[in-house]
């Protein structure tokens, strides 16, 4: 049985050495070719100095080398950090700091977009490796010491099997939105981890003939289930290539071409197939499960969605990265077309345990009873990078009972469970909220428009949108002579995600204030421009 | 750039790469909407619904690809195609 997560290829490599393993427009890998380069690059990663424990960053998009890369760095016995190559410069270098990294997997220059600015820190990195390009290939945006091209990485000694790593070490670090203005990297070990993965690849019956699209960019944790779930049983993953998205019609051709049979990505993506990939006209009867996950998926388009593909079987996962997936609900098709209200977030997954707390600290054990979700399991995640405050306020002891350590995590979730015993979503209990999947703070945005020196105050609010969940507005009152919307929106650009940049700004004179002083964000989301 | 041209390109500049934060890059008719992450599928809709009101085609499903809206200019071709054949196939 499997401990660390780079068991699962070396033990489908053995089995099914000749099944497709990863495949792109521009490689099919079977098993024993992945675990072959896999092995290989992790070699040169151990001979660049990659040791148990370390951090390696991987920037790149969406290919089969890259899913090839994330495998190397387990097997050289390091956790991998994702970092979004559209994101802005200063946020990718401020992530390489906070965790320490050394040694990155890189995109060639020409893959990477925008070219972009050196990312401080500006001290050089020991090494990077270029995916799928020599040396001369590297992006000047990544400075290192040594920089090692593909083929002289893949010629390399192959790594030792085992590099030593338990299940305790971590896996990757995924950072996501912080409140307090700079993003906060999440800790999985191989355990939290193989925990979903575990349940995810024997819920779904996931085997050897299936081929699952990788839609979620790296930095999403919904990607883990592709690489891994595949990995563990077998079977083939198949990256969507970037410009594919854009396009609904050809995302669904796609996924006709590819014969996928597990789909798994937000819902916002699916809605825009339901809309626009005009899915009637297609295929697509080896499709036999589509999961979603990361947002509420708005009824009517879930109900066009599903009566659109008669075939497959249809899952609402629900997790915060902090636990990855922790309870699921299958959508039942004969009720779906009846409901009123969006489908439950469901029930525990396997080795999980789901319960929810009011605010004064009862348990909650009744429809109409409101409380914050609390999830106990070995797929807790370790914590938060280098932040032991901010990791006490959200890992705490199960409020439950004080017999022994026992790490729980508060989701901030607020839920009410339905007449079947199925948790309900209702909202947050603080300021973070969904766009297109993502998990945004609005006190980060906050914080990154008082970093201009034109800005007085500032408030962000969520507008609810029916297609990507919410559309975020800004209103500042701005200092005299100070900048204009287009102004702010670049400045936000330069220090935040693009899915974080408002899409409006307004202006006043001053925020709207509740009676106690606070500022009044009802009134705020209620006025959009 | 012609009429159509420079109202395509008002509109990605001001709705797309504004709100972006990249409103000061350059913009030009052969510019690659989608190698530069201009446009996104969610971009793609607000284009589409731009140029529906603008000009009072519709566009239907199988015509939003990149052969019709990888840039200003091949989306003022399109708008011409289209409003000289009203209705017509593409």
């Amino acid at each position: 049985m499997a401990y660390v997560l780079s068991q699962l290829l070396s033990e489908s490599a053995a089995a099914h050495p000749g099944r497709l393993a990863i495949a792109d427009a521009d490689q099919e890998l079977t098993y024993a070719a992945a675990a072959d380069r896999v092995a290989r690059l992790a070699g040169s990663l151990r001979s660049l100095g990659v040791r148990v424990g370390d951090r390696v960053a991987l920037l790149a998009p969406k290919s089969a080398s890259a899913i090839v890369a994330i495998h190397a760095i387990h097997r050289a016995g390091a956790a991998y950090v994702p970092l979004d190559p559209a994101a802005p410069p200063a946020r990718l270098g401020y992530i390489l700091g906070d965790c320490g990294v050394r040694v990155a997997m890189s995109g060639t220059a020409a893959s990477l977009r925008p070219s972009g600015d050196i990312l401080p820190p500006a001290a050089p990195l020991d090494a990077v490796v270029v995916l799928d390009g020599a040396a001369s290939d590297a992006p000047s945006r990544l400075p290192a010491r040594r920089i090692v091209g593909w083929d002289d990485a893949l010629s390399h000694e192959p790594a030792p099997e085992d590099p030593g790593t338990i299940e305790t070490d971590l896996a990757y670090i995924l950072y996501t939105s912080g409140s307090t203005g700079e993003p906060k990297g999440v800790m999985i070990s191989h355990r939290n981890a193989l925990t979903f993965v575990d349940w995810a690849a024997t819920t779904f019956g996931v085997r050897p003939e299936d081929r699952l699209s990788n839609h979620a960019p790296f930095h999403f944790d919904l990607s883990v289930f592709d690489i891994f779930a595949a990995a563990r049983s077998g079977a083939s993953v198949h990256p969507v290539p970037a410009g594919l998205n854009t396009f609904p019609l050809r995302l669904g051709q796609w996924i006709e071409q590819r014969r996928v049979t597990v789909w798994y990505s937000v819902p916002s993506a699916l809605t825009l197939l339901a809309l626009h990939g005009r899915l009637r006209d297609r295929d697509l009867s080896a499709l036999r499960c589509v999961l979603f996950a990361g947002e509420v998926f708005p009824l009517k388009h879930l109900q066009a969605l599903v009566a659109a593909l008669p075939g497959p079987g249809f899952f609402n996962l629900y997790g915060p990265t902090e636990t990855n997936v922790c309870t699921y609900y299958e959508v039942d098709r004969r009720e779906l077309a009846s409901r009123t209200t969006p489908v439950p977030i469901g029930r525990a997954c396997a080795n999980f345990g789901v319960f929810a707390v009011t605010a004064e600290g009862a348990l909650v054990s009744a429809p109409g009873q409101i409380g914050e979700l609390v999830v106990r399991g070995p797929g807790v995640a370790l914590g938060y990078w280098g932040r032991p405050e901010r990791t006490a306020r959200s890992f705490v002891q199960n409020p439950l009972h004080d017999r022994y350590p026992e790490i729980t995590y508060r989701t901030g979730d607020l839920v009410t469970p339905d007449e079947r015993g199925d948790w309900v979503y209702l909202g947050r209990s603080d300021h973070q909220i969904k766009s297109r999947g993502y998990r945004i703070e609005l006190g980060e945005i906050e914080s990154a428009l008082y970093a201009h020196p034109g800005v007085r105050e500032a408030a962000v609010v969520a507008v609810p949108d029916d297609l990507i969940g919410n559309r975020i507005h800004a209103v500042v009152v701005p200092a005299p002579g100070g900048p204009g919307e287009a102004e702010l929106q670049a400045f936000c650009a330069e220090r935040l995600p693009r899915y974080m940049v408002p899409e409006s700004v307004e202006f006043r004179s001053a925020l709207p204030r509740t009676l106690n002083g606070k500022v009044d964000r009802v009134q705020l989301a209620a006025v959009p421009r | 750039m012609t009429g159509v041209e420079g109202r395509v390109a008002a509109f990605v500049r001001e709705e797309l790469l504004a709100p972006q934060g990249r409103a000061g890059e350059e913009l030009g008719a052969d510019t690659s909407l989608f190698r530069t992450g201009i446009v996104d599928s969610f971009g793609l809709l607000s284009l589409v619904t731009f140029l529906e009101q603008e000009y009072g085609i519709s566009v239907r499903d199988e015509e939003m690809v990149p052969e019709n809206f990888d840039s200003v200019a091949t989306i003022a071709a399109f708008v011409a195609r289209r409003s000289a054949g009203k209705g017509g196939a593409t």
